[in-house]
């Protein structure tokens, strides 16, 4: 591997290409633009839907399959031109750091990385002319996009190494660029995946319907309604209080394998907005945020005493019956106020999840009594390797068992709290790590990370603690539909 | 009429409470008429309209004095009843009388009919006395101009020609009687604005006069913090009381200085606004009137100190109005950082003045109090070491519920439920608190009135939640609406004084205000249950329309509705009626003029950024448009924070 890796940094030295690249213009997208691609399918699909009659539907069959073709050529196209570009900044990037980084390990395999993804797609011939030239280009893209999998968990490990050689200034501007150039590079390469494959299931679909259209018609509307709504990886109805659901009830489960207990989530406000968004975006940013409030409302119950009482009986009696599903969904308005205040039967009071959509924005609220941040901390938490986890020994301390730290915090309860379980410990970390979106937990990457993914499409995030109650966080996104300007 | 108002004013300000008791003696002002004691004498109510009224004769004015014996006031009110007299009757005995030349000058500055000739002869002989007893570095001065003493005494103190002399008596005395005045009577700013076209800033000595003002500038502001306002306050000696006089007397006007100075620093043409104009001149007077008064060395002196600066804190209840629409016809001159900016800076230095004012006279006031050792109870001055979030909490919830119930005509107001460490206990200046809560908690009324989506089964709007948080050095107070937030152009300029000129119009229907809640919330004379008063009204609007309900699910939750918790307006009992006087003593001067509850004047919120950052904490809003907004209010909880001064 060694002699491998020398030659290729003798080659990259050599290598003007590089520098080529990386001095072209970033060609922005918008991503109505990239909806846009996208866009005409999502008609031929509603009119082949609105279509009954068989000979109709393959004409238009037919017809969107050569659409759906074109459109994926284009994206497939505006791909190979645009991700070498990208790439090669990155790698400027990377070159222009302080030797002594470059030097480091990790962040040499994320050079490499990069430079062999910018070599792999430099090498591709430039036109993209057909259904087999796509093939070929997604399956590189496909390749890019996996190896490149880890580079988070390697930045991060990387610079908690060079701490001290660069200051801290310098490596949050530093990544953040590249983690926001991560998210448009993943985007683009994702989209033309995406496309490819939605239009290969089309086809079969189509052909599905032609054999045995009678019995499997409503199933195959379905699908193509689903298809008309996820563009690429956009989803155009997206409804977020069924993310919330879905994210809620799996951070849960983690926080039940880690605490053995967990605090109920409860979701209101418009339950039933829908918006158009990147749903892989928000499930990480929602992840992230649940994440946070779980651990701090199940260590601020062990640390204040917070236990189940006489009311909370009466409910787990409920839950006896079967009453209680693991989130309780809650129409605006329509039970008291104090349910939603009410401890489970852990004594632990719930999340509070607020949906709210207005014609621009849609506002997530993440409200939790977990004791909030201590002032602190809070300057420090939108810090990139600022976290309460990294030094084991030192985990309990009683303010860094109490700090929201940037994602790997349910972690850090586990190791504060029981000593002899040290074995199993270390068992679920590396659970809960695989489960978290690999691991980047604990690596003090989650809570900027999940800004940087916020604001990408122009949305905002605010965190506001009340120190000795909880933390309110507001996500604003914006409506993707009305907004003209964002580029990625 | 003002005196037909008096048991209402009273009533209401037995609900509000406020800095400590006083005695009577402190609010036998002559500076306002509705805020006089009803238990003092018929003839002591009568003597301020006298004085002010100009209409008095010396027989009558000795008559007030006989009458009013041995109060303690009758030293104060002889000061002003003699002052008055010896001017109107020609004769220049004053200074002999041994009385300060400030006390002198500023009462022949009230009179109505002077003497110009004589006038002018105390003053330049007050002049030159008081000249030398200044702050030392006003001493050098006075010895490289001391060649020509007329030049100086006519530059220093503007009062002195004629021309001026009328018009500064008009402001002053139309601020002591805003009722009997015409000017007020109207209500209209135009009046006011009218003056200062004659006003004497435009003289060429104008400009020569900042001679004075520098070494003020130069001089750095002395911030304290709450927690030293609080330990000076305590245990009240005769020459602790005279440190204060003197702090207040030196700090005063740096601090006006500082103001002038940004003033001067405006383009030239929103200087000439008039309504700008108008201020700028109150804080020159202002700025003169105490730089000359020498130090204080008597309790004598003191309460003349503490007349004088009550007079000048009335005069300046137009500010904020007054500001506010010279800023809003200036929109276009100045880019709106600057006005934002500006003002903010105006709004917080003003909180610090009318702070270190009403504190000294407060603490004087208590101090003359016959039984001031028993008045404590906690409040030192204005400040109240007891507060807690749940009894501010209530009061301020029932004061909104109240005035939103009348501004939309007698319909119900949602519930508002407090939860959190309620019980926390914190010492702050209580009008500060009240205002901002106020101002939240009224406006999430008016959304959730406007836009909540009522309860299908109950026909309930959808409460306001209050949760009050208790940290390691603050107190939160998070007050969280459903009332379909905010659209995010408004929200956009939530805190900008400059970008949406019109929302100042209102000002334009009111002329003054105090930024307290007390003006605020004056006596509802439209609605039908006026004449009941206020616990009553509130008791019975309960029974008739307001469906309670039932308390919460036994008690789990420390949540509950204020109302239920009759309101235990006796808290302070003994003092509350007094002290309640003391603390409006500038306030609520005409409270007809906030009768219209639903004028929005558009300045809440930012005047209560500015009072919540004032001790070291802040007010941020975040919306959710669609569902509802979230306030979070927070004070430093020890006081320990000096205060947010921007020199």
């Amino acid at each position: 591997m060694s002699t491998q890796q020398e030659l290729d940094n003798i080659v990259s030295f050599y290598d003007d290409q590089v520098t080529l690249y990386a001095d072209q213009e970033i060609q922005t997208v918008t991503l109505k633009a990239l909806l846009g691609f996208g866009r005409t399918k999502k008609a031929g699909a509603e009119a082949s839907v609105a279509t009954p009659t068989v000979t109709a539907a393959t004409v238009d069959g037919d017809d969107h399959h050569h659409q759906d073709l074109e459109v994926n050529l284009q994206m497939a196209r505006y791909a190979r031109k645009e991700l070498p570009v990208r790439l090669a900044r990155r790698v400027k990037s990377i070159q222009n750091l302080p030797f002594i980084i470059g030097t480091n390990p990790y962040i040499k395999r994320v050079y490499r990385l990069y430079y062999d993804s910018f070599q792999a797609l430099t090498a591709f011939q430039e036109d993209i002319r057909d259904k087999e030239d796509l093939d070929r280009f997604a399956e590189v893209l496909r390749g890019l996009v996996e190896s490149h999998a880890d580079v988070i968990p390697m930045l991060s490990q990387g610079f908690l190494e060079c701490k001290k050689y660069m200051n801290t200034a310098d490596i949050q501007t530093f990544l953040d660029e590249m983690i926001r150039s991560r998210i448009g590079i993943r985007l683009i390469a994702e989209q033309v995946i995406a496309l490819r494959a939605q239009r290969t299931d089309l086809l079969k679909d189509n052909d599905d319907e032609d054999s045995v259209q009678d019995n499997n018609s409503t199933i195959t509307t379905d699908q193509s309604n689903v298809n008309s709504q996820v563009i690429g990886v956009v989803h155009t109805q997206l409804r977020p209080a069924e993310l919330v659901k879905d994210c809620a009830s799996f951070v849960q489960e983690l926080c039940n394998v880690n605490y053995g207990s967990s605090p109920d989530v409860v979701i209101n406000g418009q339950t039933d907005a829908t918006f158009t968004y990147v749903p892989v975006h928000l499930e990480y940013i929602l992840c992230e945020l649940l994440k946070n409030s779980l651990r701090a409302t199940v260590e601020h119950s062990v640390k204040t005493g917070r236990k189940m009482d006489q009311l909370v009986m009466q409910r787990s009696d409920r839950f006896l019956k079967g009453n209680r599903g693991p989130v309780v969904m809650k129409e605006d308005g329509s039970e008291e106020m104090d349910i939603t205040k009410r401890p489970n039967e852990f004594g632990h009071p719930p999340v509070e999840v607020t949906i709210a959509q207005s014609e621009h924005e849609i506002t997530i609220r993440i409200r939790d009594q977990g004791g909030g941040v201590s002032k602190e901390d809070l300057e420090h938490i939108f810090d990139y390797s600022f976290t309460t986890v990294k030094d084991e020994d030192e985990s309990s301390s009683p303010s860094s068992s109490a700090a929201a730290d940037g994602g790997g915090g349910l972690l850090d309860g586990g190791s504060s709290g029981n000593e002899s379980e040290s074995i199993f410990k270390g068992v679920s970390r590396l659970a809960m790590q695989a489960g978290l979106g690999g691991p980047i937990a604990g690596l003090g990457f989650g809570l900027p990370l999940t800004r940087i993914y916020a604001q990408y499409f122009g949305g905002r995030m605010h965190l506001v603690s009340l120190q000795g109650r909880g933390v309110d966080v507001y996500l604003k996104l914006k409506q993707l539909e009305h907004v003209e300007d964002l580029q990625i | 009429m003002a005196m037909n108002r008096l048991p209402q004013t009273t009533s209401r300000c037995q609900r509000l409470y406020s800095s400590a008791s006083s005695s009577c003696a402190f609010s036998l002002t002559t500076s306002c008429s509705s805020r006089t004691p009803a238990t003092t004498a018929a003839v002591a109510r009568r003597t301020p309209r006298l004085i002010s009224g100009s209409t008095m004769t010396t027989t009558g004015n000795k008559t007030a004095a006989s009458a009013l014996g041995q109060c303690r006031i009758v030293t104060r009110t002889k000061h002003y009843l003699s002052g008055t007299n010896t001017i109107s009757s020609s004769t220049a005995t004053t200074i002999t009388t041994g009385r300060k030349g400030y006390s002198s000058l500023a009462t022949a500055a009230h009179s109505h009919q002077p003497h110009p000739s004589i006038t002018n002869a105390n003053a330049a002989a007050n002049t030159s006395r008081t000249y030398q007893q200044e702050s030392p570095q006003l001493l050098h001065r006075t010895n490289q101009q001391s060649s020509q003493p007329i030049h100086i005494a006519s530059s220093t103190f503007p009062s002195m020609p004629n021309s001026n002399l009328n018009t500064t008596s008009t402001t002053t005395a139309s601020a002591y009687s805003p009722q009997s005045s015409p000017l007020f009577k109207m209500n209209n700013p135009a009046s006011i604005v009218k003056q200062p076209q004659a006003r004497r800033r435009y003289s060429p000595q104008h400009f020569y006069q900042n001679r004075i003002l520098d070494p003020y500038v130069h001089q750095a502001v002395s911030p304290i913090t709450l927690r030293q306002l609080v330990f000076f306050g305590r245990n009240m000696q005769e020459d602790k009381l005279l440190k204060s006089a003197n702090y207040v007397r030196t700090e005063l006007p740096i601090r006006l200085a500082h103001r002038i100075r940004d003033f001067q620093n405006l383009p030239f043409i929103v200087g000439t606004n008039p309504h700008i104009e108008l201020v700028y001149d109150l804080y020159w007077q202002a700025f003169e009137k105490i730089a000359k008064v020498p130090e204080i060395k008597t309790l004598e002196e003191n309460d003349a100190f503490c007349e004088m600066v009550k007079g000048l804190l009335n005069d300046h209840l137009v500010v904020i109005p007054q500001l506010a629409l010279g800023i809003m016809e200036c929109s276009k001159h100045i880019p709106a950082a600057q006005v934002d900016q500006f003002m903010s800076k105006m709004l917080r230095s003003r909180i610090s003045r009318r702070v270190l004012a009403e504190q000294h006279i407060t603490l004087t006031s208590n101090f003359n109090s016959p039984n001031h050792m028993m008045t404590d109870r906690g409040y030192i001055g204005i400040i109240y070491t007891h507060i807690k979030p749940r009894d501010i909490v209530e009061r301020t919830a029932l004061l909104a519920a109240d005035t939103c119930r009348q501004a939309s005509g007698g319909m119900t107001p949602p519930k508002v439920f407090l939860d959190g460490n309620i019980d926390a206990e914190f010492t702050y200046i209580p009008d500060h608190i009240e205002y901002i809560l106020y101002e939240l908690l009224k406006n999430s009324m008016r959304f959730v009135m406007q836009n909540g989506k009522r309860d299908p089964a109950t026909g309930e709007l959808p409460p306001i939640q209050v949760t009050v948080c208790e940290g390691t050095h603050e107190i939160v107070f998070r007050v969280s609406d459903k009332g379909g937030g905010i659209h995010p152009e408004m929200e956009s300029q939530l805190w900008s004084y400059a970008q949406s000129p019109a929302r100042f119009a209102n000002f334009e229907k009111i002329s003054k205000m105090a930024a307290t809640v007390q003006e605020q919330v004056a006596q509802p004379s439209s609605s039908p249950s006026t004449s009941t008063p206020f616990q009553e009204t509130d008791g019975q609007g309960q029974d008739e329309n307001i469906v309670l309900p039932p308390p919460p699910a036994a008690n789990k939750n420390p949540t509950y509705h204020p109302s239920e918790a009759a309101m235990p307006l006796d808290r302070h009992a003994p003092s509350r009626n007094q002290s309640a006087q003391t603390s409006s003593f500038s306030t609520a001067t005409s409270p007809q003029q906030y009768k219209n509850q639903s004028l929005h004047l558009g300045i809440g919120l930012p005047m209560s950024r500015v009072y919540a950052e004032y001790w070291g904490g802040d007010l941020k809003v975040f919306t959710m448009h669609g569902y509802g907004t979230d306030a979070y209010a927070k004070f430093c909880k020890f006081g320990n924070i000096y205060e947010n001064f921007d020199s």
